[in-house]
């Protein structure tokens, strides 16, 4: 398709997309995603807050579609918004293209005043797959030292991060959380049943389950039967 | 996570909701040492899913989720059959007092706010089963 | 014909009595349709003839008649499909009488993925049976099936004896004629099913069905990812009526797919209907 057809077909998916028919509105939204066209995302945003749930729903789905710097920038804007579905369609969008969020998040949202910010962020970041080693290692670097956040979720939302993205150089900071709060110490647990290598593996078992708590006790014998389901 | 949730029927049955793997696990783990049988949603419309299958004693909800946060889930099973009186207890990382009014027009009996500690958990979901039991 | 609610109380009280079964309302419009059926069978022209019948003899024998007659929907349908016997009682009779009150006597219903066409005959019967003035609705039953044998076969509507075994008697006569070991459905049943190629998750195919009041689609979505499930519902979902209702299996959920749709509990089975 040539880009006077595409134009054409997009003006007319937006004329759909306004129409007072709930289920033009959800297929175009629909078709919206499958074009894929930079156009479509600020009038996709406004869908999101569409009365009908199947056109949000679609609208969602369509965003997603568009993996572009540009819908990450007016998503990471929408992580402040006022408006809480509005919030989370942006968390959510922005955790379907992770990776190519990643680096803008970790030049600012990371460290925003505001804990919500740098929560959301961290799971986004979470999320990203298919990384370079060089990407993995920005985030472990610039992730570490949120594990020592003021604001527990932070905290627990960054050794999430480095659960997933992180090696052995970062076993001994996850160790020394183990003597914050409970909900703490079974986030550094479970970090360490996904690190790969054998030091996170005996880190586990070097672990006195006797001085823990016993919730955190139920998290640790599972993290010890879940790396040996894994061997 | 596997977790023993016993068959037995003197066991009251919680629903915890959240769409955190982990915090799903903790809330499970923390109740389950309680003496609770639980079963998970990861968000309010599986939550509203399952409660509609069958009758749970109490609901233990985060607020803050995609699609459908706390505020909502809790209105929308107040609102179904046999959900009218069931306690519901959400867990936020919100403490003013605003939203505190907000939970309790939405028909949340309680919240505490995370990270929270197993112990204050279960005494605070016991609470609520207590005097539910005594209005009975 | 129509009965008022005094009426239809009256007979309730009378069932009631005799079996300590006790109607709801909200399936006084099949409790009508049973009663015009009985007073046709018996001859009677008015109500008031046939209550009187009814309570000459303690107990008399047409309420026995009346009352099997009711009770009979217990085993209607073939026992692969339980769900389809709440669908008639607890759905199909609100959802007619609302129709019906709004003038509207046009019902649609889609069978996607039917398969050897059992699902579409036997919705075929419940709404000979359901319905009270037959005549006046236009039906159409859309089935279909990504696969062409199948639908060869449903289209024969030929079966075997094991297809059948959960029919009571009453039904196989009167749907069904004999053929050596096989039943092959009869013209008043097939009529109203339409067979047609389609594959789910083939939107042009998909976007062409629409303005259904029900949809079945059960135990199909399991085979697909969650990906292509999504797509499959929210195609459903535009092909059905405001208030039209989506039928999947028993154990089949859509909480993690979508909430678009505002769930419904009847008995023991969960239904999903689109929002108006």
């Amino acid at each position: 398709m040539n880009t006077d057809e595409k134009t054409a077909q997009l003006e007319e998916l937006f004329r759909l997309l306004t129409s007072l028919d709930a289920t033009d509105r959800r297929m175009a939204a629909e078709d919206l995603g499958i074009l894929a066209d930079k156009r479509a995302v600020p009038l996709l945003m406004h869908s999101l807050l569409d009365p009908v749930i199947a056109v949000r729903e679609a609208a969602l789905i369509a965003l997603k579609q568009h993996v572009f710097p540009e819908t990450c920038v007016r998503m990471i804007e929408l992580l402040i918004s006022e408006s809480v579905p509005l919030r989370n369609a942006a968390l959510e969008v922005l955790q379907a293209m992770a990776a190519e969020a990643c680096p803008m998040l970790l030049a600012g949202p990371l460290y925003s005043l505001s804990a919500d910010v740098r929560k959301f962020s961290l799971d986004i970041i979470r999320q990203a797959a298919n990384l370079s080693d060089a990407e993995r290692k920005l985030i472990v670097e610039r992730v570490r030292p949120l594990v020592e956040d003021s604001d527990l979720n932070v905290a627990a939302a960054a050794i999430e991060v480095l659960a997933q993205h992180g090696d052995e150089g970062i076993i001994d900071s996850l160790l020394a959380r183990l003597d914050g709060p409970i909900w703490l110490q079974c986030h550094v647990i479970q970090a360490l049943a996904h690190i790969p290598g054998k030091r996170a593996a005996e880190s586990l078992t070097r672990i006195d389950g006797e001085t823990l708590a016993p919730v955190a006790k139920v998290f640790l014998t599972e993290a010890i039967e879940s790396r040996k389901r894994a061997a | 996570m596997s977790q023993k949730t016993s068959l037995a029927e003197s066991m009251l049955h919680i629903l915890v909701v959240d769409d955190s793997q982990i915090a799903r696990s903790f809330h499970i783990a923390a109740l389950a040492q309680a003496g609770y049988a639980c079963s998970a949603a990861e968000s309010g419309a599986e939550a509203i899913e399952l409660a509609l299958r069958k009758p749970f004693d109490a609901i233990v909800t985060d607020l803050n989720m995609p699609r459908m946060d706390g505020y909502e889930l809790s209105k929308r099973l107040r609102a179904l059959e046999g959900y009218a009186e069931t306690p519901i207890l959400m867990i936020t990382s919100e403490r003013e007092d605003h939203d505190r009014m907000r939970a309790m027009n939405c028909g949340v009996n309680t919240y505490i706010t995370k990270p929270i500690e197993p112990d204050t958990l279960c005494y605070q979901l016991g609470l609520l089963i207590g005097k539910r039991a005594r209005t009975l | 014909m129509l009965f008022s609610v005094d009426q239809l109380e009256k007979i309730r009280s009378l069932i009631y009595k005799q079996t300590g079964m006790l109607f709801e309302e909200k399936k006084n419009y099949f409790l009508a349709s049973r009663l015009e059926e009985r007073m046709r069978v018996s001859r009677t022209d008015s109500f008031n003839d046939y209550y009187r019948m009814l309570i000459f003899d303690h107990p008399s024998a047409e309420l026995k008649h009346l009352i099997e007659s009711v009770t009979i929907n217990e085993t209607y349908f073939f026992r692969d499909f339980p769900q389809l016997q709440g669908f008639a009682e607890s759905v199909l009779a609100p959802y007619l009488e609302k129709k019906a009150a709004a003038r509207d006597f046009n019902l649609r219903i889609w069978s996607a993925a039917c398969s050897t066409g059992e699902e579409a005959y036997t919705l075929s019967i419940i709404l000979q049976e359901v319905l009270v003035d037959r005549e006046r609705w236009q039906i159409t039953i859309d089935a279909s099936d990504i696969d062409t044998k199948v639908l060869e076969h449903a289209e024969r509507g030929v079966y075997s004896e094991r297809s059948l075994q959960d029919m009571p008697d009453v039904y196989r006569k009167k749907y069904f004629r004999q053929e050596g070991q096989n039943w092959v459905i009869l013209s008043s049943a097939r009529q109203l099913v339409h067979f047609r190629q389609l594959n789910l998750i083939d939107r042009m195919g998909m976007r062409s069905m629409r303005s259904y009041d029900f949809i079945f689609c059960r135990n199909v979505l399991i085979y697909f990812d969650d990906d292509s499930r999504r797509r499959v519902v929210s195609l459903l979902y535009d092909a059905l009526l405001p208030h039209g209702y989506l039928f999947l299996g028993h154990a089949e959920s859509l909480g993690r797919i979508t909430a678009s749709f505002e769930l419904q509990k009847l008995g023991s089975f969960l239904c999903h209907r689109k929002p108006a």
